[in-house]
């Protein structure tokens, strides 16, 4: 009863805050719709890159061209959610720089909850439905029967949410660290690189090491090419399994990493 | 001129208090080549070709792209765009100095900053790839990139200036900005080498300034081009025309600002 309590309180705020974050980003409306046709371009290049390199291949190492839309399609959706749902954590590094973190620290709500639903991209929604779309085009052009389709989904779902939840972790890994060096921009650039490779399949890295570390220290096999690997040719229990416990890990990390750097903060304001 | 020589020198040490930054930016590029280095031999050790480009060039070409990416491409439009919207453009309007001037002093100190750290590194990761990469210079080659790259950085300088000097007519140009920066880096050849590209957008690209940026400088480099002086007339023509068209957007525009917010 009072976890259900506690829920829909903490759904209320995020929802009130969405509210704010869409208002705020209408106030100049002009800008609001460049912004979207400026994400749209962004997802589209990436669609492009693969159209490109499919224009002289029939495969990379292993995934055809409508594979490799999904995984396209999984970074966008992943990268959509980011935006819509936490603004890739950007907003701790701008209430550092400004001393305005202390007034969500003194709250009576969690702090990495507050910070990471404190700003919402709204624009950045045609990301999600970008994704879905190119998704749905790719299933409609692979070898798959309605019952493959339905099943894989809903395992990908699962896949999809642990990808958001590592990338999320690894946000916060890194944006964290502006507690301690205030100046951050390169903080923002390096947690969107690393999303952003996630668009080409994992196993473009032949050698067992880098392999390795886009598996386990960056995890980009999980980010996109996991969800796509489930999507497209099926369950695998073994990948489902460390899907989760790498996010697991990460978020339990990153959490307790986001508590640590808390208690080193000290307000720029005062 | 020795004013700017001020602001110029005040540049570099502003980046110097940021070189956490320099040095996280270099480590990110690092990283995302590596990504594309291993998605480029991978495709190639199965057997794979794209376009006319060997795996040297491919890999060369995307080396050049970030190595160009990290000098040139500083926030020129952004702080452009915020000096005009938050009022602060006024404490500059009011000294002896023009804001051209002034806001190319400043990048420049960047660009001076970032080369020598950039340049220094990339020399390093240079000798680790070398069996990867296609390159073979000679003189008149490494002076005609050189002059490209300059010119190129002039280009995107000064369309990114008056993208910046924009906010007067629409007060916010953020948006303008993002897009704006996606298009360029299409039409700049940084997303893929624009001769792979279908036909009618390699056309399109000639009439453009954008190429210059990047596409024709790094081709020069790779010796995917015979060195003629069209590669350098043209791009100069763009950046004499940029720079009346920025001067005459500055004119006009300077009469709707308002300072507010100062």
């Amino acid at each position: 009863m009072e976890l259900k309590k506690t829920f829909l309180k903490y759904f209320k705020i995020f929802l009130h805050l969405q509210k704010i974050g869409l208002m705020s980003r209408t106030a100049y409306r002009a800008n609001f719709f460049i912004i979207i046709f400026a994400v749209l371009i962004q997802a589209s290049f990436s669609l492009i890159f693969i159209k490109v390199v499919f224009g002289f291949l029939n495969n990379i190492s292993g995934w055809n061209y409508y594979e490799a839309l999904v995984i396209v399609a999984t970074y966008l959706i992943v990268e959509g959610l980011m935006w819509v749902l936490f603004g890739q954590f950007n907003t701790i590094v701008k209430q550092i720089q400004q001393g305005e973190l202390d007034g969500l620290i003194v709250r009576p709500i969690d702090t990495q909850f507050l910070v990471s639903v404190w700003r919402g991209d709204s624009e950045d929604i045609v990301r999600i439905i970008t994704g879905l779309g190119v998704i749905v085009y790719a299933l409609n052009n692979l070898n798959l029967t309605l019952t493959q389709i339905t099943v894989n989904s809903f395992f990908y779902i699962f896949m999809l949410f642990n990808a958001l939840v590592i990338t999320y972790s690894l946000a916060v890994l890194f944006k964290t660290i502006s507690i301690w060096t205030i100046e951050a921009r390169a903080f923002f650039h390096l947690t969107d690189s690393f999303s952003r490779m996630s668009q080409y399949p994992t196993d473009i890295f032949y050698h067992k090491i880098v392999q390795t570390i886009a598996t386990v220290i960056i995890p980009l096999f999980f980010m996109a090419t996991v969800p796509a690997k489930i999507l497209t040719r099926g369950f695998d229990l073994k990948i489902v399994l460390s899907s989760f416990i790498i996010a697991g890990v990460f978020f339990y990390i990153s959490r307790k990493f986001f508590q640590f750097a808390l208690t080193k903060y000290e307000s720029a304001s005062s | 001129m020795s004013k700017y020589l001020l602001i110029f020198y005040n540049s570099i040490q502003r980046s110097l208090i940021y070189r956490f930054n320099t040095f996280s930016l270099l480590f990110i590029q690092i990283f995302v080549f590596g990504v594309f280095f291993y998605l480029w031999s991978s495709i190639y050790r199965e057997g794979g070709q794209i376009g006319n480009y060997s795996l040297g060039e491919m890999v060369t070409y995307y080396f050049l792209v970030i190595f160009l990416s990290l000098i040139i491409k500083a926030d020129v439009a952004w702080r452009v765009g915020d000096e005009i919207r938050l009022g602060t453009m006024t404490t500059i309007l009011l000294r002896p100095i023009s804001y051209f001037g002034y806001t190319f002093s400043r990048l420049a100190g960047e660009i001076v900053f970032n080369t020598a750290v950039y340049f220094s590194s990339f020399l390093i990761l240079f000798l680790f790839l070398k069996d990867y990469l296609n390159i073979s210079l000679n003189l008149e080659q490494v002076s005609f990139f050189l002059v490209s790259v300059i010119l190129g950085t002039a280009i995107y300088f000064l369309f990114f200036y008056m993208v910046g000097l924009s906010t007067f007519w629409f007060g916010f140009v953020w948006g303008f900005n993002f897009t704006m920066s996606m298009i360029v880096s299409f039409l700049e050849g940084a997303v893929i080498p624009l001769d792979l590209l279908p036909e009618f957008i390699t056309r399109m690209s000639n009439f453009l300034p954008f190429k210059y940026i990047m596409f024709t400088p790094i081709s020069i480099f790779t010796k995917r081009t015979e060195l003629t002086l069209d590669l350098l007339i043209i791009p100069l023509v763009w950046v004499i025309a940029l720079y009346f068209i920025s001067l005459i957007m500055f004119k006009i525009g300077v009469k709707k600002y308002e300072g507010y917010g100062a």
